[in-house]
């Protein structure tokens, strides 16, 4: 386990790189900004904590799109190159290879969650405040991607495409619960229908994909 | 002496197309197979179907009397595969991918990892991308061999390698043969090599399996006779274990399997020649015969 995980994160080295960019850079950016529009005093405290809440959000938008480039290149970035013929004649079973493509996944999840809610943390420590300017909804969205781009990447041969299905994916979680609302079939508000709906259907993608993965005849 | 590798009536189906036709094969151990056949005959096939890359649509394979196909992790340990392309972590360096596989075999021989290595003299710290195509294929040996496996696949090789790198390859295989007696199936286009290498050969055609026999047997029983006709005219009799043959006016080319001067009496009573020659064949115009033979049916 310990040695496809370790296969596992040198391929995915180039997407985490990308998704720590995308976390860090926002929350950067929004503290940075307010500190220079407010130099050479010190930024209002209300201002700072909104900023570094929303840079956090921004950030956590931004990896659905991290989240999308890991899930498409679990499967498919093996298929394309043929590596996975290789590892599929090795002693690790189907399970073995999909543990550890679910670990690092999760593992990301989990240090995407501790810098947001560690930035939180301290930026409320800082300013003495405690109020919330977050928005579950894109939790909800970054499981979205992440299952549809996982389960595209098990069925697909292009990695490409898979995160492309993924994004598409997201974007279908708000018009389809727009569109229910709007229709009449429900009678929950936005924010909490998007997450219902999107938290639903990533978790249903992830284990499709790791089902369709154990039943399919190639690797 | 049981069979190390055991296909029995084996068929595969993609979609319509059958690539395998209730193919049965055994494989004992020390014993090494050459497969050959046109492309597309289903030998590839048959080769992902060895090391669970593919399953079967009918049939069973099993090595060393355990099924390929349930509890594949500890029969995999015992089967080393090189693909005609080894599809290697392009990515990774040498070190690394030998790193990486020797993790997952408990009886990965590192000394003898070692001797390959040192054999091959292969680049430890440049990437697999960056390796030539006869580097690869020998690290892809060197894989395959180093957890000495008790079965080898061996999937063409040799293809696209140059003269030089080919021949030191052939050797490098009779080498790693001749120290651990494994079973192995190779499969080749290239007939001078397959004659070096195996004892015994499989002809697949059309995902059928025409012949398998040791190749001096199938030398010494098999004969091409040129007979010249009188009339020029095909004969109503066939001799028994025809494989192939050709009628260009009133020459008359016979390829006949388990030949016997019987069946040349045959040929010369039956058939209005006015004159019968046997002629000396190699294993490539045997080859062609099945290939042609099986063709025209």
């Amino acid at each position: 386990m310990k040695l496809l995980l370790w296969k596992d994160y040198r391929l995915n080295r180039f997407v985490l790189i990308i998704a720590a960019i995308l976390l860090v850079c926002p929350v950067v950016i929004a503290g940075a900004g307010v500190v220079w529009v407010d130099f050479p005093y010190h930024p209002d405290s209300g201002d700072l904590h909104r900023s570094v809440w929303i840079g956090t959000e921004i950030g956590l938008g931004l990896s659905v799109l991290s989240l999308c480039l890991l899930g498409g290149n679990s499967f498919a970035a093996e298929r394309i190159d043929g590596s996975a013929d290789f590892l599929a004649t090795l002693p690790p079973t189907r399970f073995t290879v999909l543990s550890s493509k679910l670990m690092l996944a999760s593992l990301t999840c989990v240090l995407i969650a501790a810098f947001v809610y560690a930035t939180r943390f301290a930026v409320n420590v800082a300013t003495g405040l405690s109020e919330s300017h977050g928005y579950p909804v894109n939790w909800a969205l970054c499981c979205t991607g992440f299952g549809v781009s996982w389960l595209s990447s098990v069925v697909v041969d292009s990695p490409t495409y898979a995160v492309g299905l993924g994004l598409l994916g997201v974007f279908f979680v708000p018009l389809s619960v727009g569109a229910m609302r709007a229709a009449g079939f429900l009678a929950i508000s936005n924010p909490i229908g998007n997450t219902v709906f999107g938290i639903a259907l990533g978790t249903s993608a992830v284990i499709a994909g790791c089902m369709l993965y154990q039943r399919k005849e190639k690797p | 002496m049981t069979a190390a590798i055991s296909i029995f009536n084996v068929t595969k189906r993609f979609g319509s197309h059958v690539a395998l036709d209730d193919v049965s094969i055994d494989v004992k151990s020390g014993s090494v197979l050459g497969l050959l056949g046109p492309n597309g005959a289903g030998k590839s096939t048959l080769l992902k179907l060895v090391v669970n890359l593919l399953r079967p649509n009918a049939g069973q394979i099993t090595i060393l009397g355990r099924s390929v196909f349930e509890g594949a992790s500890p029969i995999k340990s015992e089967i080393g595969y090189v693909a005609e392309e080894p599809r290697l972590y392009p990515w990774m360096t040498v070190k690394e991918v030998i790193s990486f596989t020797s993790g997952f075999f408990a009886n990965w021989d590192t000394g003898f990892q070692e001797l390959l290595r040192d054999t091959y003299s292969l680049p430890m710290t440049k990437k697999v991308r960056q390796l030539s195509k006869g580097m690869r294929a020998k690290l892809g040996l060197l894989l395959a061999l180093s957890h000495r496996p008790s079965v080898l696949i061996l999937d063409e090789p040799m293809s696209g390698l140059d003269p030089v790198a080919r021949d030191d390859f052939v050797g490098d295989i009779l080498d790693a043969i001749a120290l651990q007696c494994p079973a192995v199936i190779l499969s080749s286009h290239l007939l001078a090599d397959v004659q070096r290498i195996a004892t015994e050969i499989a002809i697949l055609c059309n995902g059928r399996l025409l012949a398998k026999q040791p190749i001096d047997k199938l030398l010494q029983t098999t004969r091409r006779i040129r007979v010249i006709l009188e009339d020029g005219r095909l004969p109503t009799t066939r001799p028994g274990g025809l494989i192939w043959e050709c009628l260009d006016r009133r020459e008359w080319l016979v390829t006949i399997g388990e030949f016997t001067n019987q069946k040349l009496d045959e040929l010369k009573n039956c058939n209005h020649a006015s004159s019968v020659e046997i002629l000396e064949v190699g294993l490539e115009d045997l080859y062609k015969d099945f290939i042609r033979g099986a063709q025209f049916e």
